[in-house]
């Protein structure tokens, strides 16, 4: 189930810790209602790469993002799962050519609202490479999608559904379900 | 070098030059993002007319492991 929050306007500076905080507190109310697992119980692991895990329940794959006062988490018993949620704002051209294939970057250059269309990018690919647990060190140029104009995404890999909510207080977010036999359902979101 | 690297990251993060020293860590003490990373990485590369590959990233930490790398590289 995917869960997301807006915390209350604040300065920069602190708005970043209250988020990291908020970010555990929805981790640990999804696990509490779904899983009736007690976050605050549990030992936490990391693989090589940082990602974090729960040591006494294996089956349970969660994900964290915040960007900003938005703060989004997903878990899932069944799929390897990353998130990724950004605030559409003046997209950096200096990260679009490190991360992105050169038709990504014609169809960011030549959309009606390049900003979005570069956030739509860079979300389902952040949320690939956190799902595969690898964060940076995975080469996000490779990752590739197309956005179709009724909005399902085609990654150019298999094995993997993503989902693309748009529009939430000028916020995107994106979600990767890696190795998941049939489409998402919407209705899941909380 | 220091300079350099303190001014490229300014450009795209707010950091107060006279708190960052060599041991400053990018996540821990900066709170850069993915984003902020790639973003600072791209704009190095692009000035500087290197690559700094995907796997090697990681393991740029703080402000002297990026001062040391772009060093041994010749910078």
């Amino acid at each position: 189930m995917i869960y997301r929050a807006l915390l209350r306007e604040s300065s920069l500076e602190t708005i970043a810790h209250k988020a990291r905080i908020a970010g555990k507190q929805l981790l640990a109310y999804g696990l509490l209602i779904e899983k009736g697992i007690r976050y605050k119980d549990e030992l936490v692991v990391y693989n090589q790469w940082g990602k974090p895990a729960l040591k006494n329940h294996p089956n349970i794959q969660y994900n964290i993002s915040h960007c900003e006062n938005c703060i989004a988490c997903v878990i899932s018993d069944t799929h390897a799962v990353g998130i990724d949620v950004e605030k559409v704002r003046k997209f950096n051209p200096y990260a679009a050519m490190r991360v992105c294939s050169p038709e990504e970057l014609q169809r960011i250059y030549s959309a009606e609202d390049s900003n979005r269309e570069f956030f739509r990018y860079w979300t389902l690919k952040e949320s690939y490479i956190k799902a595969i647990g690898m964060g940076l060190s995975f080469a996000m140029r490779d990752v590739n999608f197309e956005i179709m104009p009724d909005g399902s995404i085609n990654p150019c890999f298999a094995g993997c559904s993503f989902l693309l909510l748009e529009d939430i207080e000028g916020f995107i977010t994106a979600v990767c379900y890696k190795n998941i036999g049939e489409a998402v359902d919407n209705e899941s979101f909380y | 070098m220091l300079k350099f690297i303190i001014r490229t990251i300014q450009e795209f993060v707010e950091v107060n030059e006279d708190e960052i020293t060599e041991d400053t860590h990018f996540i821990s003490d900066l709170h850069l993002t993915s984003y902020d990373i790639v973003s600072i990485v791209g704009k190095l590369e692009s000035s500087l007319g290197i690559e700094i590959p995907d796997d090697e990233i990681r393991n740029l930490e703080t402000i002297g492991d990026l001062k040391k790398y772009l060093e041994e590289k010749g910078m």
